[in-house]
């Protein structure tokens, strides 16, 4: 690679047309010019998600006269709750010092927090907490993914993603996060679950889904994920949440931009064996999958 | 009336200053954070926020006002995602691909790995690149936008690109 010239920047000139002929005439000429090219066109070709501002617009008014409500939880049990619980959690800028854990595509990764609640990372998930006053007043952790939370008693044990959490005082609880999805079932007692302005508190055998920012109620059978006995499971899940999984078991991407969005999934498919997993998902589905190459798959419909 | 004498507070000059800048914001959240639903959050709260200090806001100065909020949104809790541009292939044949005959790769298959070569620029490289050829914004509107020089943008715009073509040339 020719050194990039660090005063001049002439790429960048060179996209906004600011190069000299002489300079363009030396430009075309280079080896990458070519390959750059095709890249400004390729870009030209992707899409940004397109937003509805209009609705946009219909939020901000009514948020407008309304005063910031900024809603805090406050707990009043005080028992061993054990619940499973899906969220989606980003990664925050700190202030202070934080301590987090990741697990890799595939890998599920043990951690054992200062007061001696257990968490059990499924594949490509992080954790982490801020060290400062941790454990005396509050007990807070970021989750982004999937986890499994075995949470010793004492002071609120919080699990935060963006506007939802999920509080209890000492519990089993299994947390996954995903965009536009927020899922939280219950094994045992009791958790008490919010996102953004609506709060539910479900009990043994309970599940809650957000749905377009309303906590819709369910139930489940199991006594514990799946997932930890190597296999995941789903129930009436829309299936970009399944896709999503396999994505994050197998380190594949799966693109399904030809299928409908709106397929709902009940199964499972296990973590050993990615031809089998797919072949599980997506034939009950009568969707078509072909390997573009060895980390992408496309899927289409039959 | 000139621009700077238009009240924020006027509901027609706040839906002004919506329809005229809230693409971008959207836009360049999502950029950075790669989740359009928080990205409507922020802008969300920009506006609310611009709003309720509508009267401290000059007019000409609404579109700063929004940006810094919104950057400020950053330095709290955000959620990051991989930022995925869906590839359009209607509009595929329209444009030529003459990378050739070095060019081996199928043009699908490039356009995948350009969509995840983007994924993968750090975070601050792709901002640039993406509000310079998505949204069609100047150096010095970026410069405005994300709040550096100009000659800091033209470096990120550079190295955006020598990184794309480091990746996208290893793999062909």
């Amino acid at each position: 690679m020719e050194k990039p010239d660090k005063t001049n920047d002439l790429l960048a000139k060179w996209v906004s047309n600011e190069l000299s002929d002489s300079e363009l005439e030396a430009f075309e000429k280079s080896k990458d010019y070519m390959l750059y090219k095709t890249i400004l066109e390729g870009t030209k070709l992707l899409e940004v998600p397109e937003t509805d501002r209009e609705k946009l617009f219909d939020r901000i008014q009514e948020d407008k006269h309304k005063e910031t409500k900024v809603k805090r939880l406050i707990p009043n049990w005080a028992y061993g709750v054990a619940a499973s619980v899906a969220l989606i959690f980003g990664v925050a800028l700190f202030l202070n010092q934080k301590i987090s854990y990741e697990s890799d595509f595939g890998e599920q990764l043990a951690v054992t927090l200062p007061d001696g609640s257990e968490v059990l990372l499924n594949a490509k998930s992080k954790l982490y907490y801020k060290e400062q006053g941790w454990g005396e007043e509050q007990r807070n952790v970021f989750l982004n993914g999937e986890g499994y939370f075995i949470v010793k008693k004492g002071s609120t044990f919080t699990v935060i993603s963006g506007e939802k959490k999920v509080s209890v005082l000492g519990t089993q609880f299994n947390v996954i996060t995903n965009s536009n999805f927020f899922e939280v079932s219950c094994f045992e007692g009791k958790v008490k679950v919010e996102s953004g302005t609506s709060s539910k508190i479900i009990s043994k055998g309970e599940r809650v889904r957000d749905i377009d920012n309303t906590l819709q109620y369910d139930e489940i059978k199991e006594h514990n994920p799946t997932w930890i006995h190597g296999e995941s499971s789903f129930s009436s899940i829309p299936l970009s949440q399944v896709i999503i999984a396999i994505e994050k078991q197998y380190n594949v991407i799966i693109k399904s931009e030809n299928i409908d969005q709106k397929l709902y999934y009940t199964g499972a498919f296990t973590h050993d064996n990615l031809q089998n997993a797919l072949h599980t998902v997506f034939d009950a589905m009568d969707i078509k999958f072909i390997f573009i190459d060895n980390t992408t798959i496309e899927l289409s419909e039959e | 009336m000139s621009e700077e004498q238009k009240s924020v507070c006027d509901e027609k000059n706040f839906r002004m200053i919506f329809e005229n800048h809230s693409k971008v914001i959207l836009n360049f959240v999502y950029y950075k954070c790669g989740d359009m639903q928080q990205a409507e959050d922020i802008t969300q709260e920009a506006f609310v926020k611009l709003w309720k200090n509508c009267s401290k806001v000059l007019f000409g100065k609404a579109k700063s006002f929004l940006m810094k909020v919104a950057q400020n949104a950053f330095l709290n809790e955000v959620r990051h995602q991989k930022v995925l541009l869906k590839y359009n292939k209607q509009s595929f044949s329209s444009i030529k691909f003459d990378y050739s005959p070095e060019f081996l790769m199928e043009e699908k298959e490039f356009m995948i790995k350009l969509e995840r070569c983007i994924a993968e620029l750090p975070q601050k490289q792709r901002v640039v690149f993406l509000l310079s050829r998505k949204d069609n914004k100047t150096y010095r509107e970026i410069a405005e936008i994300i709040g550096l020089s100009q000659k800091a943008v033209e470096r990120r715009m550079h190295l955006a690109l020598l990184e794309l073509r480091e990746k996208l040339g290893r793999s062909i």
